[in-house]
C-alpha cells in the first residue's frame, strides 16, 4: 500500500497565504452593505492584481479562483446566484488577466491590469446575470453605469495595489 | 509532486466545469412566434410566447380562418347577415338574427346607450355618404346639403328593439356599421380560442389595436403608442397586464386631403362631420369590445365632454392628445404611461375614478 | 503609472463612453425587416445595405426603399397610401402595411423596444 502525502510546496503555501488574504478582505467587503445591490469596490482583487505581478499568472489565477470558492463556503453563498456571478467575474477577469500578461507582460503595470480585470470580471458577471437570471432588454442599460463603476473601481485598486507592490522588497 | 499538483489542478478545473454546467442547467429560453395575416378588412398581427411553435402554428391558422368568418358575417356592405338586417330595418320589417350577431347588437345598443351619442354604429348612410365604406379613400365630401339631409334624420338605436332574436326599430334609418367596435369583439374572441387551445401568452394586434394575455417571457407584454403626428415615431410605452386591451382612435389612421382641408375618418354622429378637438385617444380596458367603442367615442366626445363619457363608459385609464399637442391623461393612465419625451407637460384629470375597474 | 496604464486607461474611458453611446442614445436600431407578402410570403431582409425592393402584391408593385438602417414604402398602387404615409420605420417592432396590396413590413431586432405598435 502506498501512501500519498500532500506534502505543501513553498508555492503552495505562499498561494494559501494570498488567498487567504484575499478572502479576508471579501469576506470583509461582503459585511458592508453596498449602495447598490451587487456592486462592490472588488478590493480582494488587489491581491490578486499584486500576486500576478510578482509571481505571475498562475498564481494569480490560484489565489483568485481559490478565494471564490472558499470566500463563498465561508459566507454559505456556496452554489447560490451569488456564487454564479463571482465565479464568472472570476473565471473572466483571470482569463483577461492571462491573455494580456501572456501578450504585454510588464508594458502594463497594477493599474493597467486592474483595470482590464475589473472590465472582464464586471462584463463577466453581467453575462451570467443576463443569460441566467434576467434576461430583459432593461438590463442591457445598465451595463454603461456598471462599466463607469468598474473602470473607477479598477483604477483605485490598481493604485492601492501598484503602493503594495512598492513595499515588497 | 508534479503528479499532485497536476491531480490537483485537474480536480479542481473539473469541480470548476461541473459547477458550471449545473448553473446553466435553466430553463431554455421560450421562443416567439409572431404571424401576419390580411384579413377582417385589416391587418392582424399575431404574437405568441411560452409554447411548441405546432401549437402556435395550429392555432394561428385557426385564427385566420375564423377572422375572416366573422369579417364575412359582420361586413355591412357585401352580402352578409349584418346587410340582410339592414336591409329588412329600412323596409321597417322585423328581423330573425342569429347567435353570432345577436351578441354584437346588444353590445352596440349598450354602448351607444352609455357614450351620450358620440358613438353610433348606426350611422351607415353617413359612412356610405363620406365614401368610408370602401377599402380606397374618398377623394371629397359630401355635400352640405347631404350632411343636412342626415342631420335632419340621425338615427336613433334607443328605437331599436331586440326581443330574444327578433330585432325591429321604428326608426328606418338604422343602418349598421359594425366596424366601429367589430374589431374590438374579434379581438376578445380570438383571445377567448387561444386560451381555450391552452395558449396562456399571446398579443392579438388588428389594425393597431389590441389584446394581451400573460405576458413575454419573463417581463410583461410591451406596446409602443404611435405618435400622432411624428410618423414612424413613438410617444410612449406602456407594459399591459395579464387581459388588458389598448385601443387607439387617431385622425391619422385613415384621411383624405380636398382643397387643402383634412378629412379623417372619424365621424361625429352628431355633426356628420369629422370630430375635430382631438388628434388621438388611447384607452386601456379590460373588453375589448368596449375599449373599441369608448376610444371611438371619448374621440367624437372632445375635449368637452370625454370626462363625462369616460365615467359613463367605465373607462378610468385615458390618454388624449390634442391638435396643438397637448397631452391629457387620468390619474389611472399616468403612471402608467412611459413617455419618450419625458418632460413634457401633462393635464391630469382627477375627475375620474383612480380605482380598477 | 506606466504609459502602458494610461493607455488602458484611456481606451477603457473610449470603451465606456462608446457603451454609453450604443445602449442609451441608440435606441434598438433594427437589424432586419420581415415583409409579409399576401399573409403567405414572407422574407427577411437585412437593413445594412442600401437598395429599393420591388415587391409584387395583390393590385401591383410596391417599392420598398432601405436607406440608412430605415425603410419605408416609397411608392405603392394603393389609392389610400396609408403605407406612404406612415414614412420611415427603424425601430424593432415598427410596422407599416400596405392592405390593398397586401404588404406588411415590420422590423426584427435583437434589442427592441416593444413587442406590438398601437396606433
Amino acid at each position: 500500500m502506498t501512501t500519498v502525502t500532500l506534502q505543501p510546496t513553498r508555492e503552495d503555501m505562499r498561494i494559501a497565504y494570498l488567498a487567504a488574504f484575499a478572502i479576508m478582505i471579501h469576506i470583509f467587503e461582503a459585511a458592508i452593505p453596498s449602495p447598490f445591490p451587487g456592486i462592490k469596490l472588488g478590493l480582494a482583487n488587489v491581491i490578486t492584481i499584486a500576486t500576478l505581478l510578482i509571481f505571475g499568472w498562475r498564481m494569480a489565477a490560484w489565489v483568485s479562483l481559490l478565494r471564490v470558492l472558499v470566500g463563498s463556503l465561508m459566507i454559505g453563498t456556496f452554489l447560490s446566484p451569488t456564487f454564479a456571478m463571482s465565479l464568472s467575474g472570476a473565471v473572466a477577469s483571470v482569463l483577461m488577466l492571462g491573455i494580456c500578461w501572456k501578450l504585454l507582460g510588464h508594458h502594463i503595470g497594477a493599474v493597467g491590469y486592474s483595470i482590464l480585470a475589473a472590465f472582464a470580471h464586471m462584463a463577466g458577471q453581467f453575462m451570467t446575470a443576463y443569460y441566467l437570471f434576467i434576461p430583459h432588454q432593461g438590463l442591457l442599460k445598465l451595463l454603461p453605469v456598471f462599466m463607469t463603476l468598474a473602470l473607477v473601481f479598477g483604477l483605485l485598486s490598481g493604485i492601492i495595489a501598484s503602493a503594495m507592490i512598492k513595499r515588497v522588497p | 509532486m508534479r503528479i499532485i499538483l497536476r491531480s490537483r489542478t485537474k480536480s479542481i478545473f473539473a469541480l470548476l466545469i461541473a459547477l458550471f454546467l449545473l448553473s446553466a442547467c435553466s430553463e431554455p429560453k421560450q421562443e416567439i412566434h409572431k404571424y401576419s395575416y390580411f384579413t377582417f378588412g385589416t391587418i392582424i398581427q399575431l404574437t405568441i410566447a411560452g409554447v411548441e411553435k405546432e401549437l402556435a402554428d395550429e392555432a394561428a391558422a385557426e385564427l385566420d380562418t375564423k377572422f375572416a368568418d366573422m369579417h364575412n358575417d359582420w361586413h355591412a356592405w357585401q352580402p352578409s347577415p349584418v346587410m340582410t338586417l339592414n336591409q329588412q330595418l329600412a323596409k321597417g320589417e322585423t328581423a330573425t338574427v342569429d347567435e353570432k350577431l345577436l351578441p354584437l347588437l346588444l353590445k352596440a345598443k349598450a354602448f351607444t346607450d352609455i357614450s351620450s351619442d358620440t358613438f353610433n354604429p348606426a350611422i351607415g348612410h353617413l359612412l356610405f355618404m363620406w365614401g368610408y365604406q370602401k377599402d380606397e379613400q374618398p377623394i371629397e365630401p359630401p355635400a352640405q346639403l347631404k350632411i343636412d339631409e342626415y342631420l335632419n334624420n340621425i338615427p336613433d338605436l334607443s328605437k331599436l328593439k331586440i326581443d330574444g332574436n327578433q330585432v325591429s326599430s321604428s326608426d328606418n334609418n338604422i343602418q349598421f356599421d359594425l366596424g366601429g367596435f367589430a374589431k374590438g369583439y374579434g379581438i376578445d374572441r380570438a383571445i377567448d380560442h387561444l386560451k381555450s387551445k391552452g395558449i396562456t401568452n399571446a398579443i392579438v394586434n388588428a389594425g393597431g389595436d389590441l389584446k394581451v394575455i400573460g405576458q413575454q417571457t419573463d417581463r410583461p407584454w410591451r406596446i409602443g403608442i404611435r405618435h400622432p403626428r411624428k410618423t414612424g415615431s413613438v410617444i410612449g410605452l406602456l407594459d399591459v397586464n395579464d387581459g388588458e386591451s389598448v385601443f387607439t382612435s387617431g385622425d391619422y389612421e385613415r384621411y383624405f386631403i380636398y382643397e387643402d382641408r383634412r378629412y379623417h375618418h372619424i365621424l361625429d354622429p352628431r355633426t356628420g362631420l369629422p370630430a375635430t378637438d382631438l388628434t388621438s385617444v388611447t384607452i386601456i380596458t379590460e373588453d375589448a369590445a368596449l375599449a373599441d367603442a369608448a376610444a371611438t367615442a371619448l374621440f367624437v366626445a372632445g375635449l368637452k365632454d370625454w370626462e363625462k363619457v369616460a365615467t359613463q363608459m367605465g373607462i378610468n385609464k385615458v390618454m388624449l392628445i390634442d391638435k396643438h399637442g397637448q397631452l391629457y391623461m387620468t390619474a389611472a393612465m399616468q403612471p402608467r404611461m412611459q413617455l419618450v419625451e419625458k418632460d413634457q407637460d401633462i393635464v391630469i384629470s382627477r375627475t375620474i375614478s383612480d380605482e380598477n375597474r | 503609472m506606466k504609459i502602458g496604464d494610461k493607455l488602458v486607461l484611456i481606451i477603457g474611458i473610449v470603451l465606456v463612453a462608446s457603451l454609453y453611446k450604443q445602449l442609451w442614445f441608440s435606441e434598438g436600431h433594427g437589424d432586419f425587416i420581415q415583409i409579409t407578402i399576401d399573409a403567405k410570403e414572407q422574407r427577411l431582409v437585412s437593413l445594412a445595405e442600401d437598395q429599393i425592393l420591388k415587391m409584387k402584391g395583390k393590385v401591383g408593385i410596391s417599392e420598398l426603399e432601405i436607406h440608412n438602417g430605415k425603410i419605408r414604402f416609397k411608392h405603392s398602387p394603393c389609392t389610400n397610401q396609408i403605407c406612404v404615409h406612415t414614412g420611415w420605420l427603424e425601430k424593432g417592432g415598427d410596422f407599416a402595411a400596405c392592405l390593398p396590396n397586401r404588404i406588411a413590413v415590420e422590423v426584427v431586432a435583437n434589442n427592441t423596444l416593444f413587442d406590438s405598435i398601437n396606433f
